[in-house]
């Protein structure tokens, strides 16, 4: 029986097949349309540099010291300062677990290594902490052959200047992006409820006639509509799959033309399950939409 | 027959060309399977300790015909290509089985092997792994549609195919994966016959092929593009690919009209961030690919409904959009190359396609014949630039770095190109990196004429040695290729 029934209902008016690839394309456009853009103001935020601090010559402020380092033939910028945790957590943006020789991820090498004899490698965080070797400030006394320089470190808040820099400016554009991804979210849902209730319509009156041919094959209700039921479901769970995989090849090949035809650079994230939120309760409300209708038309009706 | 006589005759020549007119083997990776090949027939057993070991079948190949034949590695090698022209045979059965004219199948065949979206002969002149196994995932292609089906002698190719290369292996695996699909759906309209075939089989090929890189991993750890992300973007890919060829005849043509040409844009170097030069795209290449794109996109629409067109076109499409989408860098490149020459399956077989509807009109059979000649004379420019190009190597570069290596202990500097060479004849190497007084530097014709070879991609030989600083270097060899310098101005 459950085999009859989607045959039939893969075959008739308003048949589930559309009804699986109007859940597909509406969720690739939905992903498409949310994820490309959120995807270029991501990256772009990861690649300005945080403005929460401020280079000074005179006080007040944290003071760092640096200096270059001849190692191997080749100079390294070394750095320290007296309070060497709160001056790494304005140049890093956290506080980390500093050694007495911290090297930054960009001058990692052998070299350097047997140089200082010892010392943790940091990860990368996109600023000058990664050309450069942090020590502890006895050390870089004794090491630090040559004169070093001083300078002073102060946070934004402290200066009492709102500078408008670039990654403000990222910022603003990735709450305006989200903005207006609620919005075509919410139209979304709007548009595809109603669309799956005209299919949902549409269908009932196939069903309808599969409800009078199995009532002469003295088939129980529940059963059908429970075959009915388990049939939207996988056409609802196919659809979001299918979505899914409409997304990752239309969104990234459109990217690749506009990279050529417009020279934008090619960007892109690919759906990430996290996006599966926003998109199951899309197709779950398709699915009542669809599923309210035929039950109305054939049972209340 | 005729006909096909003639294809697979100029298909054995152009892709021995390097060797009959260079008198070497085609691209750096033949040194490689050479030296293994050779080490095999020395030591009489096959070590699997790093990459190039661990898919045996072109090493195997080369040290078994060197064996029997008598003749030395360098011309057995030559095997390969001549392997890989049989291929030619493999898609001419195809077309043949699916429009059920041999017109088709020598369309395909020609199509196969003067493909105007790029020089295969840069693929099947090659001595490489992926080589050495396209011939046998043609055949098992074509055998996939063999009346008289063994699961015995399946199995012996899939063997064959899983020991030849992992990608050739994942391309019919996608392809049978896709084929079952279809059946699955089949099935489920009330109109399978064959899916628990091409479940049996995919169970065998999907076995051998996951236990034998299960053992590939543990031996020499994950290689690329092989991990968690990359793998989810291509079931992704798939899905996608698959859908939009389920679902119409329309939605499949807007998808290849997008792709053919990205492809050829991804193969001329204009989408990809690589140091290569770029030169324009000329208009006759731009009316070559029109003129093999329409019949190509006729064949598609006429043949869409047969299942095995869709499934290579979902299976071969999931692959070079993989290549696009995952990475437009050099690593996405090499992605790119190797799914290429599976996507040219799929568009030759569809062009063919075409040549039967055209064969049928009046004085359709000269069209044809007029379409086939017409790509054979324009692939004469591509094969002639891959044959100067700086995968090409010539018996002269291979003599004259013999020669060195004799006389030569000092370390010295080489691209790519001549660094394969080096690897071959032992001697003592370092990557091309900006020069320091003292040291030795080797460079080789194409290295002036195209650029230094740095893997896939060359870039112009002044970003490593400025215009100038050669004629301050100290010429210690100057043979008719190679030239050995030493630095002292820097």
């Amino acid at each position: 029986m459950f085999k009859y029934i989607m045959k039939l209902f893969f075959r008739g008016s308003g048949n589930l097949k559309r009804y699986l690839f109007m859940i597909a394309i509406f969720e690739a456009t939905l992903l498409t349309l949310s994820t490309v853009p959120s995807g270029y103001v991501e990256v772009v935020s990861k690649l300005t540099p945080k403005p929460n601090f401020v280079v000074s010559y005179n006080g007040p402020g944290i003071e760092i010291y640096f200096a270059y380092v001849d190692v191997g033939g080749e100079e390294v910028l070394a750095i320290s300062s007296k309070n060497l945790r709160e001056a790494t957590s304005f140049l890093i943006g956290n506080n980390i677990e500093l050694k007495d020789v911290s090297i930054g991820c960009k001058v990692n090498n052998p070299i350097i290594r047997k140089y200082f004899g010892r010392g943790n490698v940091l990860k990368c965080v996109e600023n000058l902490v990664d050309y450069s070797i942090i020590l502890d400030w006895t050390l870089f006394q004794q090491m630090v052959k040559t004169p070093y320089k001083k300078l002073y470190l102060k946070s934004l808040q402290e200066e009492g200047v709102s500078v408008p820099s670039a990654w403000t400016f990222t910022k603003d554009l990735l709450l305006l992006v989200n903005h207006h991804h609620r919005i075509i979210y919410i139209c979304f849902i709007l548009v595809l409820s109603v669309s799956c209730s005209i299919l949902g319509l549409k269908s009932a009156v196939d069903l309808r006639q599969v409800l009078i041919l199995t009532k002469e094959m003295h088939m129980s209700f529940q059963k059908i509509f429970l075959c009915i039921f388990i049939v939207s479901l996988l056409a609802t769970l196919a659809g979001m799959v299918v979505g899914y995989g409409l997304a990752s090849v239309i969104a990234p090949l459109v990217l690749i033309c506009l990279k050529y035809l417009l020279g934008i650079p090619y960007v892109y994230l690919i759906p990430v399950a996290t996006t599966i939120d926003d998109v199951i309760l899309l197709a779950f409300l398709s699915l009542g939409s669809y599923l309210s209708m035929v039950i109305w038309k054939t049972i209340v009706k | 027959m005729k006909a096909l006589s003639i294809i697979m005759v100029l298909t054995v020549l152009m892709l021995l060309s390097p060797w009959l007119l260079n008198r070497a083997p085609y691209i750096g990776d033949s040194w490689v399977h050479l030296k293994k090949a050779e080490e095999i027939i020395k030591l009489g057993r096959f070590n699997s300790d790093e990459y190039n070991e661990m898919w045996p079948l072109i090493n195997l190949i080369i040290a078994f015909s060197s064996i029997i034949g008598g003749a030395n590695s360098l011309v057995s090698s030559q095997l390969i290509p001549l392997l890989v022209s049989l291929s030619v045979m493999n898609i001419y059965i195809l077309a043949n089985k699916i429009s059920e004219s041999p017109i088709s199948g020598v369309a395909a065949g020609t199509a196969l092997a003067f493909i105007p979206l790029y020089t295969f002969l840069t693929f099947g002149s090659a001595i490489m792994k992926e080589t050495a196994s396209f011939y046998l995932s043609t055949l098992i292609i074509a055998y996939l549609l063999s009346s008289k089906f063994s699961h015995i002698c399946f199995a012996l190719l899939s063997l064959g195919l899983i020991f030849g290369h992992h990608f050739g292996s994942l391309a019919v695996f996608l392809l049978m994966l896709t084929l079952f699909v279809e059946d699955f759906l089949e099935l489920l309209a009330g109109e399978s016959k064959q899916w628990f075939r091409t479940l049996a089989d995919i169970i065998l090929f999907g076995s051998f092929l996951f236990v034998w890189n299960l053992y590939v991993v543990s031996r020499i750890g994950w290689f690329s593009p092989v991990d968690l992300e990359s793998l989810s973007m291509f079931s992704l890919i798939w899905t996608g690919s698959y859908a939009i060829s389920r679902v119409g005849k329309i939605p499949s043509i807007m998808f290849q009209t997008l792709l053919i040409p990205l492809v050829f844009l991804a193969w001329r170097g204009h989408l990809h961030t690589i140091p290569t030069p770029v030169n324009p795209i000329s208009i006759w290449e731009i009316i070559n690919l029109l003129i093999f794109f329409i019949p190509t996109i006729i064949g598609l629409a006429m043949y869409w409904r047969k299942t095995l067109i869709r499934s290579l076109l979902a299976s071969t499409s999931t692959m070079i959009v993989f290549s696009l989408v995952w990475s437009l860098d050099y690593e996405g490149l090499v992605v790119f190359t190797k799914s290429l020459h599976y996507y040219g399956v799929f568009l030759a077989i569809v062009f063919s396609l075409s040549a039967c509807f055209i064969a049928k009109k009046r004085f359709g059979k000269v069209i044809v014949a007029m379409l086939l000649a017409f790509l054979v004379y324009a692939s004469i420019t591509g094969v002639s630039m891959a044959l100067q190009g700086p995968g090409a190597y010539h018996e002269a570069e291979y003599i004259e770095m013999s020669s060195l290596s004799k006389i030569s202990s000092e370390h010295i500097v080489m691209d790519t190109k001549l660094a394969y060479l080096a690897e071959y004849l032992n001697m003592s190497y370092s990557s091309i990196h900006r020069l320091k007084s003292g040291e030795y530097i080797l460079l080789t014709k194409s290295d002036f004429t195209h650029g230094i070879l740095l893997g896939y991609v060359w870039a112009d030989i002044s970003l490593y040695i400025p215009a100038g600083q050669i004629t301050f270097c100290d010429k210690v060899f100057d043979g008719g290729y190679l030239k050995l310098l030493r630095v002292n101005n820097v």
